[in-house]
């Protein structure tokens, strides 16, 4: 129930407050937004198996976002940002799915 | 291989690349390593500020894309705007373009033994109607081409096969002008001898505007073409397209087809002479 308060508070705070947001930084919004979707999925996966280390998903999830931000960055120097974007979501969305597999798997094998 | 993958175990190489994605990437980094004796922690409050940090940008995306909404509508509406403009001009262009074509060859007409580039009279006349230079008028044919009617009969899968493509116009004007065809046109829009037959998704370009079903391709020449047109390969071969696919295809005949002259510019024909063959 925390983590969905959160997320609400999140996304009223944000169409609220309505930042403008400047135009080189618009790229990594969805970029930013699918790697927490990844670090979120990821640690509700590692907590049902109990493994979860909360050093460890904080440092995976900030390198992920500075890695896939990097990539953007770099694609958008060399001119192909777009592709290299979509490489980035696609890489991180079969994660999710992945972990969503995961999840679904052991939520079944408890019952 | 993963037991959270996607795909099954295939070693054939179109599979290779997806499989070794799929294999490579790490899902469970998020983990404590397993050599390790860490203490489980709750993760309730870091997947919150997670989460709530996903929410910001999530919102913050929405609301930027929000405000843009408007800006890229009027955007839009202008660049819609700015090309109904330049058709319009185009249209105008064109037309005042062909008329003004019109009255140089009824003047070269009323100036007899006026030479245009070493060409006789009859010549330049023939290659003034060819090029679309100058209006035509007289006996023709129009054959009408449309799209199969969609009926339960048909079938499917040949329902998207069962329209004009522009390979079927161009067969039909290719055996037009082998049969004799002196001026051929397209819903109104005259071909020359530079014309364009091709096809942007599913619209048909002649010249490189967009016409509708159904196509009327209007051809003026003798009555020989209707006799000539079935020896036609192209024509078989557009026969058995229109069979095949229960296209629609009807041939008329008409006492006085006239064509106007194109909007075709005169090319550039200075320092070019017409030669005698050696």
């Amino acid at each position: 129930m925390i983590p969905v308060i959160g997320l609400l508070i999140g996304v009223l705070v944000g169409v609220v407050i309505d930042p403008t947001v400047p135009l080189w930084m618009q790229p990594y919004l969805p970029i930013a937004v699918i790697a927490a979707l990844d670090a979120v999925f990821g640690a509700i996966r590692a907590s049902l198996e109990d493994v979860f280390d909360d050093k460890i998903f904080i440092s995976s999830f900030a390198s992920n976002v500075l890695i896939a931000a990097v990539i953007v960055f770099l694609g958008d120097q060399l001119g192909v940002g777009t592709q290299l974007s979509t490489g980035v979501v696609v890489v991180l969305a079969m994660r999710i799915f992945a972990n969503a597999a995961a999840i679904r798997r052991n939520l079944f094998n408890r019952q | 291989m993963s037991k959270d993958s996607f795909f099954r175990d295939d070693n054939s190489s179109s599979m290779g690349l997806l499989s070794l994605l799929n294999n490579e990437i790490e899902t469970n980094e998020y983990q404590v390593s397993e050599n390790t004796n860490q203490v489980k922690k709750d993760p309730t409050w870091w997947i919150a500020v997670v989460l709530s940090f996903a929410g910001l940008f999530f919102g913050v995306a929405i609301a930027n894309t929000q405000r843009q909404q408007p800006i890229v509508e009027q955007n839009r509406e202008n660049l819609r705007k700015s090309i109904t403009k330049s058709i319009d001009n185009l249209n105008i262009t064109t037309q005042n373009l062909s008329s003004i074509n019109n009255e140089i060859a009824q003047v070269k007409s009323l100036t007899p033994g006026l030479d245009f580039h070493g060409l006789n009279q009859k010549s330049e006349t023939d290659l003034q109607i060819i090029s679309g230079l100058s209006s035509v008028q007289g006996f023709g044919y129009e054959i009408e081409l449309n799209d199969a009617i969609k009926t339960d009969s048909l079938d499917i899968d040949k329902l998207d096969l069962a329209r004009i493509y522009d390979s079927d116009v161009q067969l039909l004007v290719n055996a037009l002008w082998a049969s004799g065809a002196e001026s051929i046109a397209i819903n109104n829009r005259r071909l020359t001898s530079t014309s364009a037959i091709r096809s942007a998704g599913d619209a048909i370009l002649v010249n490189y505007q967009p016409l509708l079903p159904p196509y009327k391709i209007a051809a003026i020449g003798g009555r020989s073409i209707k006799e000539d047109i079935y020896q036609n390969a192209d024509f078989q071969d557009l026969q058995f397209v229109v069979k095949t696919y229960g296209l629609s295809f009807k041939m008329s005949e008409f006492k006085e087809i006239t064509m106007q002259a194109t909007g075709v510019s005169l090319p550039d024909m200075q320092g070019i002479k017409v030669g005698s063959r050696s």
